[in-house]
């Protein structure tokens, strides 16, 4: 099973490795992503967990990278899907009709880091935010409390 | 009453209350007494903690992520010291993995019988509440003697755990284990049994295990609705590879079974404990402690009371991460617990709710908006809960 899971993402890979401690990652194109995930549905029948999405704001390489982690139940394992999206204009295409247990994980990045997740029609700000902070995205690397701005 | 029949009434939950540490808000749209939608607002203490681990030595956010969530703060430590080990390439000494085991298993048997206690209450069964939590302080006993702190245990650290035990204190907790095991027993006896606790709970709020797969949602709703999933064998970690268990799933896929699941996870859990002290090897509690760490990535998966943790940990180098990611159980199944209300009377709302386990089950305040009149009524969690069992 585990050589299925290498054989479908082969065609969308970029870069894989490991994260130190073992679990694998696979970048791939974010124009590719929800190709990868109905490639994995298709192949797991369906049963594939999103975890979470984590966004990390890459300041030098302008840059915000989501990593979505997943755990994929008939083969037990734990992998992460990698996709960059510029700083400037961040967008990736929503899985929320793929997966619908992504939908608070795209509101809270989108919250946060100011991603924009096309497809996803529920995407409102502030969603975890306190209201007074407005559109600030504060997790971002250059984001400055409001009393220092 | 008639009225209410005829017309969609807004039914405000939450959001705060002086005791709640994770407070949170359902907007219920009721037809009659039948829950027709249920939204969920977070976000009332959005205290940016994952911002502040950014500002803080990695030692420091040990206590930062204890105080992510008091009840299952071991959990937190737990997860993230493993991904600062990860990325420090340090591995925990053996005594130490065990330790971790024993006071996780713990912190798991507390929570739940905190949970199974509130679950009683709500279901108008307050006898059963206050001997599950009067039972409850012999777990809280076992932590302070081993950790030397009663809720936030300060147990573990980056590299291995702060206190050891010695052969008295072994014998005082497996001398206590019995004696716990002995009412966690009756206990299963009793919710699989009372008449009163099964008509609340048998065939309320089923989350099918499809629905379950597709809201994503993890820990014991999860294996309550026959997913066969938990982070301690799946992806061993501590001392769970050499800890023989078992993994508790049940397929009736209903709130009774996710009371179900957790009554027996708790009989699992002082067998891991005990299995632990008995086998406890030999050796250091921890390495010396690295202030700083290289670059790199790693990510830290446990299974907390309520479900998976996840730490997604960037450090960059230095002594701060670069960033450092939490996905906290509570989230992850708030999507599907808004779909559990559809369907059910208000009555079976408390119900529901202490199903999930949600660190926001005290949420007392209850609003009645009736959106034609505009006038608004306030309800406590209480008058809610004894509406259900009348």
């Amino acid at each position: 099973m585990e050589s299925k899971l290498n054989e479908k993402l082969k065609d969308f890979i970029i870069e894989s490795g490991k994260f130190k401690g073992g679990s694998e990652f696979f970048k791939v194109d974010r124009g590719k992503l929800r190709d990868v995930f109905n490639a994995l549905l298709r192949e797991f029948k369906g049963e594939v967990h999103v975890t979470t999405i984590t966004a990390i704001d890459r300041l030098d390489e302008k840059k915000i990278e989501l990593d979505y982690e997943i755990w994929i139940y008939p083969i037990k394992k734990a992998i992460t899907i990698k996709v960059d999206t510029p700083r400037d204009d961040p967008k990736v295409d929503s899985i929320i009709d793929l997966v619908p247990g992504a939908l608070l994980y795209e509101l809270e990045v989108h919250d946060l880091f100011g991603v924009k997740f096309i497809g996803n029609s529920y995407l409102v700000k502030p969603f975890i935010i306190s209201e007074d902070l407005g559109s600030a995205t504060p997790l971002r690397k250059d984001w400055r409390g409001p009393s220092r701005q | 009453m008639e009225g209410s029949l005829t017309s969609i009434i807004n039914l405000i939950f939450g959001p705060q209350h002086p005791a709640l540490h994770e407070p949170e808000l359902f907007r219920f749209k009721v037809e009659g007494e039948i829950v027709v939608k249920a939204e969920p607002r977070i976000g009332y203490v959005h205290r940016g903690i994952e911002k502040l681990f950014e500002k803080n030595a990695y030692i420091k956010g040990i206590y930062l992520s204890e105080r992510i969530c008091g009840i299952c703060n071991v959990a937190h430590t737990v997860c993230y010291c493993q991904a600062v080990e990860n990325v420090m390439n340090i591995e925990p000494p053996p005594r130490a993995k065990y330790l971790r085991a024993v006071v996780h298993e713990l912190n798991r048997i507390h929570s739940h019988l905190l949970l199974l206690g509130v679950a009683a209450e709500e279901l108008g069964f307050d006898t059963l509440f206050m001997l599950i939590w009067r039972d409850r302080e012999l777990v809280m006993d076992l932590i302070e003697l081993i950790t030397g702190n009663r809720v936030m245990s300060a147990f573990n650290t980056i590299g291995g755990v702060r206190r050891d035990v010695n052969a008295e204190t072994i014998e005082k907790v497996l001398k206590v284990l019995p004696k716990l095991e002995e009412r966690v027993k009756y206990y299963r006896k009793v919710f699989e049994e009372d008449p009163t606790i099964r008509k609340r709970t048998v065939d309320v709020g089923i989350l099918p295990r499809r629905d379950a797969i597709r809201y994503c949602v993890v820990g014991p709703m999860a294996r309550g609705s026959a997913v066969d999933v938990d982070i301690r064998r799946d992806i061993p970690y501590a001392a769970y590879d050499e800890i023989p268990f078992n993994v508790i799933v049940r397929d009736e896929c209903d709130v009774w079974a996710r009371l179900m699941v957790r009554v027996d996870e708790v009989l699992e859990s002082i067998n891991i404990v005990r299995y632990a002290l008995e086998h406890l090897p030999s050796g250091q509690i921890r390495l010396p402690l690295k202030r700083s760490a290289p670059p790199g990535e790693a990510i830290s998966r446990v299974e907390a009371p309520r479900g998976e943790l996840l730490y997604h940990l960037v450090s960059k180098g230095g002594i701060t991460p670069y960033r450092l990611k939490v996905r906290t159980p509570t989230l992850a199944n708030l999507l599907a617990a808004s779909k559990l209300f559809e369907g059910h009377t208000i009555a079976d709302i408390p119900a529901i709710l202490v199903s999930i386990d949600p660190c926001f089950a005290c949420t007392d305040r209850v609003t009645l908006v009736d959106v034609k009149s505009g006038k608004s009524t306030k309800v406590s969690l209480r008058e809610l809960a004894r509406r259900g069992r009348e």
